[in-house]
């Protein structure tokens, strides 16, 4: 799997499934590992700490499930489907970097069990296509 | 998008800066990534577009004294060519705005205030005293606004003479002004910052947004000038860090229009002598605060556990009281923790005082804190 340059800037890393908010799932077997797309993690700038939720939590679809501090933001990142949290990397709560430096490898934020649907959830192509269209409304 | 762009844009987004909305300007919030950009400022030298401030000169006889009745500071006791800070209070005492006033002589000054809105509001209040001055003295006073012909830079930081060396500047020391050519460029060069650190800010005249090649050339030769000594480009993400650990305020946030030197801090009463004048506008308020005391004072607070204090936290006291709230702040690097400003009721305003600071579900451990909130032994333009 290789990654796609968004206006030689965003990574987005093709086979993943991605939610409209810029995260990322990856299915292994029943478990999905899920973090910050490239795109997202680039917009916060540098990251300060994380708040994340706890193992056996339980989130509707696009619930905030936790939070993200940069050095000039605080943003909430959200459930991409209905879900349990199986598996936190508890290691980012003492050093958010990996999410920066490497959001589609060590920096993964959560594992997650689905218990709804996830056909909502765009594909690499289309992924490409919403962070164009983001780009292109913010562009000066 | 509506944002104002400043003559260093196109440079700027060149350069790689991530850019934003600062205050209604496009402006880099950082190049490199705001801690490396303050570290640099603090142990070497950054350079940082600032020609969003504003900025005016005032010309004639009676110049020096229009500058006494509408500030606090003795205005004729300042040398030639040496920079002063004070402000501008309205009757009730709050702050105008506080400014830079640039003394050539007693007849020619060079002043900075703050950017945007404020420019308008402080060069409108004060353009109506001129037009009087103007009519009283019979004699001519010239006030023009050149915040949109020029354009400015701050560099700051302990390695700031090699910059100037280069570029066979004289050094600008603490506060003091030298008019140089740099590259055939008129500029106006002050020992001035917003940093707590060492360093001069640059005036670039004839430099606007249609025509910036002059702010261009000086930037370009300063950055040849600072080759050196590996000058850092910085945003203003870190200018905004950095005037937080040196405690510094900022207009609109630290002070305002409904808070007074005296509740603020920010008195500066060694030169703003505050019952030496026989008039400035706010004085009665002001000698009134003085006598009756203040209710609320500003303060420094720094976190005592993980997070970084945001603008509208509450602050609470042990028994988890409302107190007040954060106006401003930031995770330091050179602290190694969250800190802030704030505004407390004055029994909580001695240093050392703990409060906590509602975080979203969380109550962080926090206390009251000098300002600067560095050792300004170890950091800061005093440092040894």
């Amino acid at each position: 799997m290789g990654d796609i340059k968004v206006k030689d800037k965003y990574a987005v890393k093709e086979g993943l499934l991605y939610t409209k908010e810029s995260e990322w799932v990856l299915q292994e077997g029943d478990i999905w590992i899920y973090g910050l797309s490239n795109y997202a993690s680039v917009e916060l700038g540098e990251l300060a700490y994380v708040e994340l939720p706890a193992v056996g939590d339980t989130f509707g679809n696009e619930d905030s499930m936790g939070i993200v501090e940069a050095l000039k933001a605080v943003v909430d990142f959200y459930s991409p489907f209905d879900c349990e949290v199986v598996e936190v990397n508890s290691d980012l709560e003492d050093d958010a970097s990996p999410i920066t430096e490497d959001c589609y490898g060590e920096g993964w934020i959560l594992k997650l069990k689905a218990t709804g649907p996830i056909d909502h959830l765009f594909n690499t192509e289309d992924y490409v296509k919403l962070i164009e269209k983001k780009i292109e409304e913010g562009s000066h | 998008m509506g944002l104002i762009k400043t003559p260093m844009w196109k440079v700027h987004e060149d350069a790689g800066a991530k850019m934003t909305d600062f205050a209604g300007y496009y402006l880099p919030v950082s190049y490199t990534g705001i801690d490396l950009e303050i570290m640099a400022t603090r142990e070497n030298v950054s350079i940082v577009e600032v020609t969003d401030m504003g900025r005016y000169s005032l010309k004639g006889k009676y110049a020096s004294k229009l500058l006494e009745l509408l500030t606090p500071r003795l205005i004729a006791k300042m040398n030639d060519m040496k920079c002063g800070y004070t402000y501008y209070l309205n009757e009730n005492g709050g702050y105008r705005d506080d400014t830079i006033i640039g003394k050539k002589s007693e007849t020619d000054f060079f002043n900075v205030c703050n950017a945007g809105d404020q420019t308008i509001k402080v060069l409108a209040w004060i353009g109506q005293f001129v037009k009087i001055f103007e009519e009283f003295t019979g004699e001519p006073l010239e006030f023009k606004d050149w915040t949109e012909e020029t354009t400015m830079f701050a560099v700051q930081g302990p390695n700031y003479k090699v910059i100037l060396d280069n570029l066979g500047v004289p050094d600008t020391g603490r506060w003091e002004m030298v008019e140089a050519e740099v590259e055939g460029c008129k500029c106006l060069f002050t020992g001035t910052g917003y940093t707590g650190e060492n360093g001069f800010e640059v005036v670039i005249f004839d430099s606007d947004l249609q025509d910036p090649s002059k702010g261009i050339k000086v930037w370009n030769a300063i950055l040849e000038a600072g080759k050196d000594v590996s000058i850092v480009l910085c945003g203003l993400g870190a200018r905004d860090a950095l005037r937080i650990e040196a405690g510094l305020p900022l207009y609109g946030e630290d002070i305002h229009e409904e808070v007074n030197p005296i509740e603020t801090g920010y008195d500066f009463s060694i030169f703003c002598k505050h019952d030496k004048e026989p008039f400035y506008f706010g004085k009665e308020a002001i000698l009134k605060a003085k006598n009756e005391g203040v209710k609320i004072k500003h303060v420094g607070i720094k976190l005592l556990e993980k997070g970084i204090p945001r603008a509208g936290y509450e602050i609470l006291n042990m028994a988890g009281e409302k107190i007040g709230s954060i106006v401003n702040g930031i995770r330091s690097p050179v602290i190694g923790a969250g800190i802030g400003m704030a505004f407390v009721p004055i029994e909580y305003a001695e240093h050392g005082k703990e409060v906590l600071v509602q975080i979203r579900k969380n109550q962080v451990k926090a206390m009251v804190h000098k300002l600067p909130f560095y050792d300004s032994k170890v950091w800061g333009w005093k440092r040894e």
